[in-house]
């Protein structure tokens, strides 16, 4: 009996205390965050959806035309320069002045760095316009701002675009000040300003590898002073360029060098130096944009300009080379 | 008397161990869902989680912030870089993690590191950086992976993946007050007393099945008597030899007939002491060769009476000796063990199980004092032998040691069975209790004697040990209650 009572006693003690244990065994969990790891602060989905959100604001703009609506997404000189565009394209009565801002990318150069401002950068598929691919940038100011369409420019023809890292790495920034290549992007940009304006007798030239940009001056130049000596009015021209203020953006290849963006505003100037000649504004754009000036010996024109240039590091052997500009007359003046 | 109130306390337990295993499987069972709430400190609009608090419990999080009625409320996720980014340095609450698994920790939040960046642009986009008396609305930013605003109470899902995200939950508005986050994660809720309860209950509960059933068994027998087992035992400091001579006596049938003899010569020495626990004895062991001779009844009963009539309740006493031998004789039959013969090789399995062994052992010698049927009567001495050697000498084998015990359980049942002629009752309550043993293993094991092998996996149960000596329980009552 005694035995018996023991022994029951043992067994539900036993089942007991097993039920008891087992049901207090759970603890609380704590969080076990992933170590941060390098990589972009931009996914690539989140990219395709700023550029989606970007693209649907420009195409709203360019078929509604209220430039203003631009603002949220758009931003320094894409801006200003598309806002330029839509102004001579309603001067023009057509499209053609607007660059295709389709955002369908090839590549996407995504920021790797935590601060802000953040850029990023893409490329387009080729417009079915068969011009070149557009490269763009993209910024976030703050934390708190969208990203917004910064700039962009149409790469040259057969341009090799230099190597980036990873999408998902994300490539980080260059300082506009950035002492590790050949020369930093400010100064960069400033000594192509020159290069542009004097060509060949700038003192920078020779850092700089021949281009379509400086060719084309070259060309139209001649164009222009040929046409005006035709008539023997003793043509002229000449082009101007300058850095504008908005911040230079840079960011980094794989090489070690950089791209680098950056706005600039030029100014042609062509000049009939024979007295009693009179010229007017050369191209359809400019006829449009000139409406009811009176014609006089001079024309100039003004545009809005960026560009984008490969910057190499410092040992490199290479020089800085163009890689794409955009170039938009945004007003005439008969001087 | 006890064991009746044992048997109650033990089905009682049994019920309550079922119900209650059951209970926490349903009403009682743990939500499937861990709810934990953060309550913010008031400083600030906003409310940040730490890197990893999203998938605390589980995957998948529901997220739920509340503000107060009609007030504007953002929840974003994004980056922990992006989010802290964005607060900047607005104050903030930090949920850490669990503090208990309803309550979040909060606390206040420190800036991150890239502030000097973020503070330069809130100073020109938002003036009162400071002290925001408009909370600010993340809705709409490109970084967020996911967010949604609403008013009053807004809800997302979230199903962690990899990277560092984190919840932003942000007032909006003019007067807005950070909002109190509710994390929600399924959990696989566990239910640990389930089995334990319905197992632990459901043995118990048989258990006391058969101890009721024993008890009832013998208070029929003793229907009306007022002393209770234990009463008589106690009582028997003095006919303390008697009794143990009425022992052998059982022992002495066990092992020859001629046994009988000093059984029915007993009646007069149970007269001399005159007290009812000694008086006892004599029906019993009539009862027992009874079914041999049965004209030894009648003699018997005359005897019985004229002790009895002294005491109030004759018919108690008919019961009540069989009581004191099946149960109280155990104790009485370690002494005498060494002096008979057959219950030297069965203090061997003693070790296994030792209260089952001294029970076992009434069985066992009284199985054999029949030898009704000589050829059943052999077999279980025959296989008791080698149990005996086996138990202690097959000690590399351990699983078979307790097979062996639950054969050797069956064994004396059926020879019990097969020796002595049983009612139908006994018979069915012996299968019965045969059956519950093998369980399972019973259609596999044609015969308890293969036991080795088939039987091995078994014992190992604690079920069927516990089966097998619940067997020998109910068996001893049946066995008394003849």
């Amino acid at each position: 009996m005694r035995r018996t009572t023991t022994r029951a006693t043992a067994v539900v003690a036993t089942v007991l205390a097993t039920g008891l244990l087992t049901g207090c065994a759970e603890e609380l969990p704590t969080p076990k965050p992933e170590a941060p790891v390098a990589a972009a602060v931009v996914t690539q989905s989140q990219e395709r959806e700023i550029l989606d959100k970007v693209a649907g604001v420009v195409g709203e703009v360019t078929k509604a035309k209220d430039a203003e609506k631009l603002e949220p997404r758009l931003s320094g000189p894409a801006l200003d320069i598309r806002e330029t565009q839509l102004k001579v394209a309603d001067a023009r009565g057509d499209t053609e002045p607007l660059t295709d801002l389709t955002m369908e990318m090839q590549q996407v150069i995504l920021p790797s760095d935590q601060e802000w401002p953040r850029s990023s950068f893409a490329i387009t598929v080729q417009p079915k316009d068969l011009t070149t691919p557009v490269l763009m940038s993209f910024d976030q100011a703050t934390a708190r701002d969208q990203y917004k369409l910064w700039g962009w420019v149409r790469l040259l023809p057969g341009v090799t675009m230099p190597q980036f890292a990873e999408a998902e790495l994300g490539s980080p920034a260059v300082p506009p000040d950035d002492e590790s290549l050949k020369v930093t992007p400010t100064d960069a940009i400033k000594q192509y300003a020159s290069a542009l304006t004097v060509d060949k007798d700038s003192k920078y030239a020779d850092s700089f590898a021949d281009d379509d940009l400086r060719q084309f001056f070259r060309d139209y130049g001649k164009l222009q002073v040929d046409a005006i000596n035709k008539e023997e009015c003793r043509g002229a021209f000449k082009v101007e360029y300058e850095p504008t203020k908005d911040p230079v953006k840079a960011v980094r290849t794989a090489d070690g060098g950089a791209l680098v963006m950056a706005a600039m505003i030029s100014q042609e100037t062509i000049t009939a130096r024979e007295e009693g000649c009179e010229i007017g504004p050369p191209t359809k754009t400019t006829q449009a944009l000139w409406g009811d000036t009176d014609v006089t010996n001079v024309v100039e024109v003004n545009y809005k300009d960026m560009v984008a240039m490969y910057v190499p590091p410092k040992d490199s052997d290479d020089e800085i080379s163009l890689v794409g500009y955009e170039h938009v007359p945004s007003s005439v003046s008969n001087g | 008397m006890v064991q009746r109130f044992l048997a109650i306390l033990l089905i009682l337990a049994g019920l309550g161990g079922i119900g209650f295993g059951v209970a926490t499987a349903t009403v009682l069972r743990e939500s499937d869902t861990v709810v934990a709430t953060a309550t913010p400190s008031g400083d600030g609009t906003m409310v940040v989680t730490e890197p990893g608090v999203l998938g605390l419990v589980d995957d998948q999080v529901t997220v739920r912030a509340t503000v107060p009625e009609g007030q504007k409320v953002t929840l974003a996720l994004g980056s922990d870089v992006d989010v802290l980014g964005w607060v900047g340095d607005d104050p903030f609450d930090s949920v850490t993690g669990l503090s208990s698994w309803e309550t979040l920790s909060v606390a206040p939040g420190t800036a991150a590191a890239p502030e000097e960046e973020a503070a330069e642009g809130e100073e020109t986009d938002e003036a009162p950086a400071e002290k925001p008396s408009t909370g600010p609305d993340p809705a709409g930013s490109d970084m967020w992976i996911s967010e949604v605003s609403g008013e009053t109470t807004v809800s997302m899902r979230w199903t962690e993946q990899p990277g560092r995200v984190v919840l932003l939950a942000a007032g909006v508005g003019k007067n807005a007050e950070a909002p109190t986050l509710e994390l929600t994660w399924p959990r696989q809720a566990s239910t640990p007393y389930l089995w334990p309860g319905v197992l632990g209950g459901a043995l118990l509960l048989i258990l006391g099945v058969f101890m009721a059933i024993g008890a009832r068994r013998s208070a029929k027998r003793s229907a009306g008597k007022g002393r209770s087992p234990s009463a008589v035992r106690t009582r028997q400091p003095d006919p303390d030899l008697p009794r143990r001579d009425a022992a052998f006596g059982i022992d002495g049938e066990g092992s020859s007939p001629a046994g009988h003899e000093p059984a029915v010569g007993f009646p007069p020495a149970l007269g001399d002491p005159a007290e009812g626990g000694t008086a006892v004895y004599p029906p019993v062991r009539p009862e027992l060769p009874g079914r041999d001779r049965p004209e030894l009844r009648p003699v018997q009963s005359p005897v019985q009476s004229p002790v009895q009539s002294p005491m109030p309740r004759p018919e108690p006493d008919l019961t009540e000796p069989e009581h004191t031998r099946s149960w109280g004789a155990p104790a009485p039959f370690g002494g005498a063990a060494p002096i008979t013969p057959p219950p030297v090789p069965e203090q061997a399995p003693e070790p296994v199980a030792a209260p089952v062994a001294s029970v076992r052992g009434i069985r066992r010698r009284r199985g054999q004092a029949p030898g009704a049927a000589p050829a059943a009567g052999a077999q279980p001495p025959a296989q008791r032998t080698p149990f005996g050697g086996t138990a202690p000498e097959q000690g590399p084998a351990p699983s078979e040691t307790p097979s062996a015990a639950q054969a050797d359980q069956a064994d004396p049942a059926a020879s019990a069975a097969s020796g002595r002629p049983m009612t139908r009752r006994e018979l069915r309550m012996r299968e019965q209790a045969q059956r519950r043993a093998a369980t399972g293993a019973m259609p596999a094991v044609p015969a308890a004697e293969p036991e080795p092998e088939p039987e091995a996996e078994q014992p190992q149960t604690p079920s069927s040990r516990a089966a097998a000596w619940r067997q020998t329980w109910g068996v001893t009552g049946n066995d008394g209650g003849n």
